[in-house]
């Protein structure tokens, strides 16, 4: 045959059916038998619970000052805001179990969203005559119901933090308030079937042959495998790409997550701390490959120093090539984290992930 | 989009340079061992397509510039195109046998590849499955496969959703039969679901003439999430569907369905534990030689499942590590492939039998076909 055609048709062995059929489990370690109980109460209960908390304490300040609307409040709605982003950040990698149920994720975080769906919707809501209560947002679309929504109306131009007490202030305030109180009941849902014992933390943390969601330790680590792998690659690929552009001067902030609150960057950062986090509450053993554990944390230390070190807004740090380069760095570093998981960290607990498995189509 | 530019030149040089080998065709003894498949493939750092006998053995091989999907198959003019891999931005159309240069496909501005498309019976028409992202909707693009034609872009047909991914001809020569999964995609974020809480996911079928949607159909409330993606031709010439679940992972809804024009979809869970292997996920459907048993898999769930196609049953499942493409085996049952480089001969009842070992740096793709 020809020069690519190097494939040797082989004797139909036993060997080689039992080759296929322990694939992937030869020289496998052992993930912690507790895993799943490390993880939950260790990083998921208390990531949930925080998430939960932060957009219950932003919209009892959005209430307070909605009806009276001074700078010092305006300083704690920023804060508060930013407090939810970062704690959303510590969860959204969690794409697993609750947060894909009754549309959660996308309820708190509608985005990316390059047809600009969100956008029309919530200025349609705005200029309706009154705002959604917190318990109609529930049943509107799922576009105008989380952070990138509450981050138009707080931050754009003549939005409610530029212009408070303006024309349409009570209502689009009223609002805003509103989806607060919706993060914090959707995030509440999560800190519930999350918390030791929740109706979901039950399943994870205690894997059993007869258990309807998972039947083994090895399952559990699969899934975590799985969030780490993705949640690293959608960093890369989805966030971080796109705003990335060839450089500076075709770089595109706008398409950043949280542009307009300043917060691409603290979020990208409370991401980075909260994975590093979920990956520490497993206390994987790799035994003699004590190597893996070392460099995948070592790479997500450097991503973490990289977003540490990057101050102000995305768009200043994307037009300076300092900061480009920086977040380009961040991009490879993320790749690299995402090849240690893949490649080593999952074989060595016994996860194997298919090429067809691992990017379905 | 410059870099995707740059690298369809370089990719245009390798066509050029080093595609085909015809000359190592004849030296392999004239008439192909038919019949002839089709797979593709990454093969150390190399994408391509490649044509294959029955025992997996490389008649054709053609370099792809990115990751390949699936195939539209001429068979009775010799010819196939291979479509990237959604977001596709190429196609490749070749012969079989190798004779002229392979040609590269664009789709138009604005549009690309899902990975899936048919000729028409009389060759003159390629229609290709297609992202119009723009206005997110799915279209079937339809470009001039007669002689002479050179696959210029003829125009679209709307097919009637979003995230149209594998359309099959059926039996009457002209209504094609569309999955749209319902899943709107942006090649800015690759394969990312942008409308997960919004699903409509169908079944369309559209006349090939004229463009006319002349049914659609879809699955009963509550299974929204349930992407419709892969399709295959039973004897009878009813469809069968292969989904994948979108919602939580404990849901486990079933996922292979069959149509019967003018009727409801039926949809058949087979047993709670091969229900459960298939890991909400169906990559591939084939029907076999006889077109009565189908044949699903699961590279998630490394399980491959075949059904009765009458009565629906579940006739058992082969054991397969990332199997993922299917093709009928002129013998009876199916020729399967993997993506650690596996390929070898299972079906109901038949235990899987190798013939190409698992293999480092390969990977079989998605789909396999058969000629």
């Amino acid at each position: 045959m020809h020069e690519y055609g190097s494939i040797k048709p082989i004797r139909r062995t036993l060997a080689a059916l039992l080759a296929w059929a322990v694939a992937g489990l030869a020289g496998a370690a052992q993930p912690p038998a507790d895993l799943g109980k490390r993880l939950v109460e260790g990083y998921i209960a208390p990531a949930t619970r925080a998430l939960a908390d932060s957009g219950r304490q932003l919209a009892d300040t959005l209430q307070g000052w909605c009806a009276r609307p001074d700078e010092a409040g305006a300083g704690r709605v920023r804060q508060g805001y930013a407090q939810v982003v970062r704690a959303w950040a510590g969860v959204e990698f969690l794409r697993f179990g609750p947060l894909v149920e009754s549309n959660r994720y996308e309820r708190i975080f509608f985005w990316p969203d390059p047809r600009g769906i969100a956008l029309r919707q919530v200025q349609a809501l705005l200029a309706a005559p009154a705002a959604p209560t917190a318990g109609e947002l529930a049943s509107r679309s799922v576009a105008v119901q989380g952070l990138p929504a509450l981050e138009y109306v707080l931050y754009r131009d003549g939005g409610l933090l530029a212009a408070p007490g303006g024309e349409g202030f009570a209502s689009g305030c009223a609002y805003a308030a509103a989806v607060a109180a919706n993060v914090a009941r959707v995030g509440g849902e999560l800190a519930d079937a999350w918390a030791p014992g929740g109706a979901y933390a039950r399943h994870f943390a205690r894997p059993a042959p007869g258990d309807a969601l998972y039947r083994s330790t090895q399952e559990v680590a699969a899934e975590a495998v799985k969030a780490l792998s993705t949640g690293l690659q959608y960093a890369r690929d989805v966030k971080l790409l796109p705003v990335l552009g060839s450089g500076p001067d075709a770089a595109q902030p706008r398409r950043a997550p949280f542009w307009r609150s300043g917060q691409t960057v603290p979020s990208m950062l409370a991401w980075t701390q909260g994975l590093q986090a979920f990956y520490r509450a497993g206390g994987y053993d790799y035994g003699e490959d004590a190597w893996i554990g070392e460099n995948l944390t070592g790479e997500l230390q450097r991503l973490e120093a990289v977003f540490a070190a990057l101050p102000g807004p995305v768009e200043e740090t994307l037009a300076s090539p300092d900061g480009h380069r920086s977040l380009t760095l961040a991009t490879l570093l993320l790749k690299n984290a995402k090849a240690l998981v893949d490649q080593d960290m999952a074989p060595a607990l016994g996860v194997a992930i298919g090429f067809n498995a691992l990017d379905g189509d | 989009m410059r870099s995707m530019e740059i690298d369809r030149r370089a990719f245009l040089r390798l066509l050029a340079a080093c595609g085909l080998a015809p000359a190592a065709l004849a030296r392999a003894g004239g008439a192909p061992d038919l019949p002839l498949y089709l797979a593709a493939r990454k093969r150390g750092d190399r994408y391509e397509a490649a044509v294959l006998d029955a025992r997996g053995t490389d008649r054709l091989v053609v370099p792809m510039p990115a990751r390949g999907h699936s195939f539209a198959i001429d068979p009775a003019r010799g010819r196939a195109v291979v479509f990237g891999r959604q977001a596709g931005f190429f196609a490749v159309a070749f012969e079989l046998a190798g004779g002229a240069p392979p040609q590269a496909l664009r789709p138009a501005e604005g549009r690309h590849f899902f990975g899936h498309g048919v000729y028409t019976p009389d060759g003159r028409i390629l229609a290709a499955t297609e992202n119009d992202y723009g206005a997110g909707r799915g279209v079937l693009g339809l470009y001039d496969a007669s002689p002479g034609g050179g696959y210029r872009r003829l125009g679209e047909f709307d097919c009637g959703g979003i995230g149209p991914h594998e359309v099959v001809l059926l039996r009457d020569g002209r209504t094609l039969c569309v999955a749209n999964g319902g899943i709107l995609t942006h090649p800015d974020y690759g394969k990312l679901e942008l409308n997960l809480d919004a699903m409509q996911p169908s079944l369309a079928y559209v006349d090939a003439h004229s463009g006319e949607l002349v049914e659609r159909v879809q699955l009963p409330a509550g299974l929204e999430r349930l992407s419709i993606r892969h399709l295959a031709l039973d004897a009878s010439g009813s469809v069968w569907f292969g989904c994948q679940y979108t919602g939580p992972a404990g849901d486990l809804p079933a996922l292979v369905g069959r149509h019967r024009r003018g009727r409801a979809p039926e949809l058949f869970a087979g047993p709670a534990d091969t229900l459960r292997g298939m890991r909400n996920y169906v990559g591939s459907v084939a029907a076999d030689a006889a077109g009565a048993v189908i044949a699903t898999s699961s590279p998630v769930g490394g399980q491959v499942a075949y059904w009765d196609a009458q009565s629906g049953r579940c006739l058992g499942t082969t054991a397969l590590f990332d199997g993922c493409g299917v093709a009928p085996h002129r013998a009876g049952g199916f020729l399967l492939n993997s993506g650690r480089g596996a390929l070898g001969h299972a079906g109901p009842g038949m235990p899987f039998r190798g013939m190409l070992e698992a293999s480092p740096g390969l990977a079989w793709d998605n789909h396999f076909r058969r000629v």
